[in-house]
């Protein structure tokens, strides 16, 4: 039971680590996409594998139908000791635009330090880092903990599986802390501590308006036009300086009190840092709130896709008789996803043209949760971070929504540290993402210190 | 009561060549459906030239000296060309080989380049646009070739970039005017007003067709990481779009109306007279009618320009949920324009309507895919008095003066290079599917075509 050995174990495997963690991300486990999903099972029975093999007690459940599995793994060193949950996702985003990798999303290479794959950094490089922590902790003869791994394969779908199990095995998940281990640094060598993550409701909204496709010279200047009208509604869901225009869309937001913001920069500067990553002209926004503000504590719609009509090369004359666009809302609190969905459906009823029907299908939806980071947990994290990385956690919220925190936090009623170890502009859900591996070995100490201190502390 | 003793037999036995050649006429319509001549996919360009090539032996078979021309880069035009009576008049026959792209695919009931017959109408691409028009023709001359050849000297041009506004026939028609000096221009590439009503075109509107590009970050970013400060090109694509039409459909773009001039109060008075109405239109479309305050239907169809946006695409479009903000977006616009609009000053109006509505952060670029100005087309001549006469034997009734609202670019340059007298018209119905799925030639609309292109000959040369 020595730290020591263990980090010791952990400096002298990190080729095999390595090694492992390409193995992973080689599986195109993308939750989203049907084609994929024998790979999304294959790569729950990938660690499956690895955890039974470390001598974890491991079970795989199918939670609901057509759902990915939870994979659980549980080691009991001691029923005396407190117990340690880890909280991971072994689903992708899918990959495209493909035409803008470097190299292949699945075939992960070593660049500069820098490893390249689809899920590298989200969510695969944490989750194995925590594997590997395992591993050390128990070759160096367990740690002076109980731990217990939770993930789940449907977190960039939203899906309704481990949030089931967790509620409805609420008992025999007793914990004394839950580590919600996703998630990136604030900045360059500066850890963070996440006190509060958006929401998200993820709908398509169809538009339909003549039978059939028609010719535009024929038919131009009298058939309803979905793609016009769908553009129409886009554009007035959002005005010009970035504000939303659902009615009452801002009606429960509650911003954050100057506590929690003392870790946040509000500067122009950050905003600055963000234009860089973005490689953006300029930000967008609601200008009366600083950068930090908008991204974290403030709700946005986006588009994330629209397709209709004719999109290949040259030029066709067509009236599409339907099309349809992507639209997710990031949600703070105390906004309500479905009461947001309510107003969303009728408000794009007014916003549509004569001609031309309109629907909203929701995809997923996930309630803002906010996170205590005031606890002995949250500040052994940190001092573990300080430890490995030089310098403390910072308290601040994250953009992102992982649907599962509000779960686990009702369900298990444990402390919960939201953080993780990837590098800030890792591209996560963008081309090129990438995880920077001196962030996975030391994140890996990070967590054998947080073992410890834990154990230490209450053990 | 005709005039030439000798021309009277003559004209009936190629009609009943034409009749009893029914079935002769449908295998060749559907071999020529068959090829799937698609000009705007570049893997589809072997097959343009495979489509150029039938007709080339089609035209050799028959006795017409043919070739091709153009065959660079673009897709060559077949010209075939007939001198056997000096002395009378030269007309001219102009078609396109090529067609549009089938998409959406999942929409056809059969597929479209394998023609297929129901309810008497051959189904498949490019069935009425524009290989059951040309053919018409081309059967035809043929018709009239079986019996010595027609009345009078002929000529086929038939490109094949019509579906992209190429530029190798009307460079053609610009650089060989002399050598391709006509009296009579005739273009097939229409409609009937309604089922037995055939109509003549006084006017066509032009088009202007771009692609807006937008671009926003450099990459897709995770939209819950940047959600909030990062420039979505999507919001200022669906801005602009939005911003260039508003909710009544009347286009925003500066000065896009101050140009266009009404139509002629003998127009207008025929227009209202016409038998169909908004209720076949609506029928048509599928949906309500939706335009411009102000104008009819039927004005707004042919004498009011518009904009209408024909695809739109970025970011994730697949099945499920990906929340990413992209790094750009695109959309395909198109104006219809009316005499007398510039396009080149519609073209500045929209860039500058587009740069003022871009949002913050974001950057849009508009691309000039292709061009073609409003046509007026004069009917005052003996070749539409005799397109008259052929269509009200062949069909039972005289063409009305109607406008077209969609555009054949090379009309244009006929106008001007030829100075000859053009006569558009069509064959194929309102319902016909152009550029959608299950496109349709009516066979029995088809063969009464071929009836009037031989007798249209036969009153041009009498005349």
């Amino acid at each position: 039971m020595s730290l020591e050995r263990a980090l010791d174990l952990a400096r002298a495997g990190r080729a095999a680590a390595e090694a492992e963690l390409l193995e992973e991300l080689r599986i195109p486990s993308v939750s989203t996409l049907p084609e994929h999903r024998a790979d999304v099972r294959r790569n729950a029975e990938w660690l499956a594998e690895r955890y039974r093999s470390l001598g974890l007690e491991v079970s795989m459940i199918d939670v609901v139908e057509d759902g990915h599995p939870v994979l659980r793994a549980d080691w009991c060193g001691d029923r005396r000791l407190p117990w340690l949950t880890i909280y991971g996702h072994y689903d992708v985003q899918p990959p495209d635009p493909l035409e803008e990798w470097r190299t292949s999303p699945f075939e992960p290479v070593v660049r500069d330090g820098f490893v390249y794959a689809r899920g590298s950094s989200d969510n695969k490089g944490n989750h194995l880092a925590a594997l590997q922590a395992a591993r050390y902790a128990l070759a160096a003869g367990g740690p002076p903990i109980n731990l217990r791994f939770l993930l789940e394969g449907e977190e960039e779908v939203t899906g309704p599986s481990l949030p089931r199990y967790v509620r409805e095995h609420a008992s025999s998940l007793g914990t004394d802390f839950v580590l919600v281990w996703d998630g990136s640094f604030a900045a360059d060598g500066r850890p963070q501590l996440v006190t509060g993550l958006r929401g998200l409701l993820y709908v398509e909204i169809q538009a339909t308006g003549a039978s059939l496709d028609l010719h535009s010279g024929g038919f131009g200047g009298n058939a309803p036009n979905p793609l016009t009208t769908l553009a129409r509604i886009l554009g007035e869901l959002k005005d010009r300086r970035g504000r939303v225009t659902i009615p009452g869309f801002y009606d429960a937001v509650r911003m954050p009190d100057e506590d929690e913001m003392a870790d946040w920069d509000r500067s122009p500067a950050y905003g600055e840092t963000l234009r860089r990553i973005m490689g953006a002209r300029a930000l967008e926004g609601e200008p009366e709130y600083s950068p930090a503000e908008r991204n974290w504590a403030r709700p946005t719609l986006d588009v994330n896709g629209f397709v209709g009509g004719f999109t290949g090369e040259g030029k066709k004359t067509v009236i599409p008789a339907r099309c349809r666009a992507k639209v997710s809302m990031r949600l703070v609190p105390d906004q309500d996803p479905e009461a947001i969905l309510d107003t969303l459906r009728a408000y794009v009823q007014e916003l549509t043209t004569p001609g031309v029907e309109v629907s909203v299908k929701a995809l997923g939806a996930a309630r803002p949760v906010l996170v205590s980071a005031d606890h002995v947990g949250a500040r052994a994290l940190s001092a573990a971070y300080q430890a490995a990385f030089g310098q403390p956690a910072a308290r601040l919220r994250t953009g992102g929504s992982i649907p599962v925190v509000l779960d686990l936090q009702e369900a298990l009623g444990a402390p919960m540290m939201v953080s993780g170890l990837s590098q800030p502009g890792a591209g996560a859900h963008g081309p090129n993402e990438h995880l920077s591996l001196d962030h996975f070995h030391r994140g890996t100490e990070a967590l054998l210190r947080l073992m410890w201190s834990l154990g230490g502390r209450m053990g | 009561m005709r005039r030439d003793g000798y021309a009277t037999p003559m004209l009936e036995q190629v009609l009943e060549l034409a009749r009893v050649g029914r079935a002769r006429a449908e295998s060749d319509l559907f071999e020529l459906i068959s090829i799937p001549s698609v000009s705007a996919l570049p893997e589809h360009r072997e097959d343009c030239r495979r489509a150029a090539d039938w007709l080339v032996a089609k035209f050799r078979a028959m006795g017409m000296e043919a070739r091709l021309t153009g065959t660079g880069s673009g897709h060559p035009v077949v010209e075939a060309e007939w001198l056997g009576r000096p002395g009378a008049p030269m007309l001219t026959i102009y078609g396109h080989y090529d067609v549009q792209p089938p998409d959406p695919l999942e929409e056809w009931a059969t597929p479209p380049f394998e023609p297929s017959v129901r309810d008497g109408c051959v189904y498949g691409r490019g069935a009425d646009d524009n290989k059951g028009q040309h053919l018409a023709s081309v059967i035809a001359a043929e018709r009239w070739f079986e019996r010595g050849g027609p009345p009078l000297n002929l000529r086929f041009l038939i490109e094949g970039e019509e579906e992209v506004s190429g530029r190798t026939l009307p460079d053609l028609v610009r650089a060989e005017a002399r050598r391709l000096a006509t009296d009579y221009l005739l273009i097939a590439d229409g409609g009937f007003v309604a089922p037995g009503l055939p109509a003549l075109l006084t006017g066509l509107r032009g088009l202007l067709y771009t692609e807006i590009e937008v671009s926003g970050p450099r990459v897709d970013l995770h939209s819950g990481v940047f959600g909030g400060v990062a420039p979505n090109p999507f919001h200022s694509l669906a801005h602009i779009l939005a911003g260039l039409k508003d909710r009544e459909g009347r286009v925003r773009i500066p000065g896009f109306y101050d140009d266009v001039q009404a139509p002629a109060s003998e127009e207008l008075e025929a227009w209202r007279g016409l038998p169909v109405g908004d209720d076949e239109l609506r029928a048509a479309v599928g949906a309500e009618l939706v335009g411009e305050p102000g104008f009819s239907p039927t004005e707004r169809r042919w004498a009011r320009p518009t904009l209408d946006v024909h695809g739109v695409v970025g970011g994730f479009t697949g099945q499920g949920a990906k929340t990413v903000i992209p790094a750009r977006a695109k959309a395909k616009v198109s104006m219809r324009l009316v005499p007398d609009q510039d396009p080149a000053r519609v073209l500045a109006g929209l860039r500058s309507a587009v740069a003022s509505l871009v949002t913050p952060g974001t950057r849009a670029e508009v691309i000039e895919l292709s061009t073609a100005p409003p046509v007026r087309l004069s009917t005052d001549h003996p070749g539409a008095v005799a397109l008259r006469r052929a269509f009200e034997q062949a069909f039972g009734s005289p063409p009305v003066p109607v406008r077209e609202g969609g555009s054949i670019p090379v009309t244009i340059d006929f106008q001007e290079a030829l100075d000859t007298r053009l006569l558009v018209t069509g064959f194929g119905l309102p319902d016909d599917g152009l550029h959608s799925p299950n496109e349709r030639m009516n066979l029995e609309q088809f063969h009464r075509a071929v009836e009037t292109v031989i007798r249209f000959m036969h009153e041009l040369a009498a005349l």
